[in-house]
């Protein structure tokens, strides 16, 4: 083995050494921030709002993303449209005032 | 306005440890339910409120009794100043503060205080003076939802790995979720102080917000609808992606409606709020004030982060240089594996950096919304 190629050696060597030291010393970091400064992520799932789940129209597997158009297309129209609802007068109230501020 | 004690004429503040109006001159205590204001009209859909404008933010403080602010809960500036006197719709519901203003200091102290990395300056900010108890408004919505999604994932096909699309259209009906009402609060910070337990509410009694604050509800249907399609779709992609037969699955594209159903229901919901400000910029805690969550991200010492960091990259890369000279010298036949342990070590340094540096950058966004300031001018974007 040259010379040349003993150092190239021993240089990704050290390199792989000083990455991999920089990488889990980030990580531990990191779950140190996580684990002391930072709290409160979410929790919610949909079955804690759901009994049924969902229920699918269309389940297809290996698609090709050309297809999204289509898929789209077929299933992109509001099916609530036409549903009317009534209205707390609070949120009418607030509808009102940001109507009047526009 | 606010009720005096029959006894003594004394204010009356609820306190959520017993759950009863008590007396802060003679100690009389009262079910909010059994006191009767004399000055109320019961039928009446309004109720009356203190308005305070906070100079410096531009929130809205609503106090319901003669207490005055001080200081704005939401900025923590004092250049507050009291502006009207308001009628506000009565809301539906209200779950009445259960974690006591000492709870909530405790719960914060438990969560941060003993962490090295959180400045001093701040641990001796936590003073009851800098909490306050605020009702903030929900609605409690019944939806049908609808979602049509393209998803790619990742699926082993012999020792390759191919990506691969799959298209979803489904629909959900969803019952009692929770939408935040007001633009001052950040809808994925409101989203985190969930759950709420909605076996708790009571008939709304303006009573149960003596000695706390409240907001009343700001947003109009159509942000209301916006606000439940987007709360929607986070359970809903949640959801949908564990339907995909592949890893590492992503929604790549989705389209998705909402329809709020007949009658939401207008309910306070319970928050402590810590605010302090640290070098220079304000801060936020939020704490549930029904079941203690604490939801936010305390600032840290930089000098701190950098010596942890320091300190285990030399620590680890003690650790691999015993290693190294393991290999080196075939201790124990370890030289043999030597090509192997390289390409592991890469491997498994680009996972742990993927995933330290996704997280580091997730906790300064978390960071970022606990900087009310920040909530302030998202809120306003969100007003445009």
């Amino acid at each position: 083995m040259t010379q040349n190629q003993i150092f190239i050696l021993y240089a990704i060597t050290a390199f792989v050494w000083v990455f991999t030291s920089v990488s889990i010393a980030i990580f531990i970091t990191y779950r140190i921030l996580e684990k002391y400064n930072n709290y409160g992520d979410s929790s919610c799932k949909l079955d804690d709002y759901s009994m049924s789940g969902i229920k699918y129209k269309r389940s297809n597997d290996n698609v090709v993303p050309e297809e999204k158009s289509y898929h789209f297309n077929v299933f992109g129209e509001n099916p609530y449209e036409d549903r009317v609802h009534s209205i707390p007068e609070q949120l009418l109230k607030n509808s009102e005032k940001k109507d009047q501020e526009d | 306005m606010a009720v005096l004690c029959s006894n003594c004429s004394g204010k009356l503040i609820f306190n959520p440890a017993t759950q009863k109006l008590e007396c802060a001159n003679c100690g009389s205590f009262f079910s909010p339910e059994d006191v009767r204001d004399l000055n109320a009209d019961l039928h009446s859909k309004y109720y009356d409120t203190r308005v305070y404008i906070c100079g410096h933010c531009g929130a809205e403080v609503v106090t319901s009794d003669s207490e005055a602010s001080t200081f704005c809960v939401y900025c923590g500036n004092p250049a507050i100043v009291f502006s009207r006197i308001s009628k506000e719709y009565k809301p539906d519901g209200i779950i009445p503060f259960q974690v006591t203003k000492e709870d909530a200091i405790r719960y914060v102290k438990l969560r941060f205080l003993k962490n090295p990395m959180v400045p001093k300056e701040v641990k001796e900010k936590l003073t009851p003076g800098n909490i306050r108890g605020i009702y903030v408004p929900y609605w409690i919505i019944n939806a049908a939802f609808s979602e049509t999604d393209m998803l790619s994932g990742e699926v082993k096909n012999g020792k390759r790995t191919e990506k691969r699309w799959y298209a979803r259209a489904g629909e959900v009906k969803l019952k009692n979720v929770p939408v935040d009402g007001s633009k001052i609060l950040n809808d994925d910070i409101s989203m985190k102080l969930e759950p709420f337990y909605l076996e708790d509410t009571k008939v709304f009694d303006e009573d149960y917000l003596n000695g706390f604050y409240s907001n009343t509800s700001d947003t109009s249907y159509n942000e209301l609808r916006t606000s439940a399609a987007e709360r929607c779709h986070k359970l809903y992609a949640g959801d949908v992606v564990k339907d995909i037969p592949a890893k590492n699955v992503k929604i790549e594209d989705s389209i998705y409606w909402v329809d709020i159903q007949d009658d939401p229901i207008y309910i306070m919901m319970p928050v402590w709020f810590f605010t302090f400000k640290y070098d220079g910029k304000p801060y936020t805690i939020l704490i549930n004030g029904q079941t203690g969550k604490v939801v936010g991200t305390m600032p840290w010492k930089q000098k701190s982060l950098y010596m942890i960091t320091g300190g285990l990259t030399v620590l680890t890369l003690a650790v691999m240089s015993l290693l190294f000279v393991a290999l080196k010298y075939n201790f124990f036949g370890l030289s043999t594996f030597y090509n192997h342990a390289i390409i592991g070590l890469m491997s498994f340094a680009s996972f742990v950096l993927t995933r330290g540096i996704t997280g580091i950058v997730r906790i300064f966004k978390n960071l970022k919304l606990t900087q009310s300031e920040d909530i302030f001018k998202y809120v306003k974007k969100r007003q445009e």
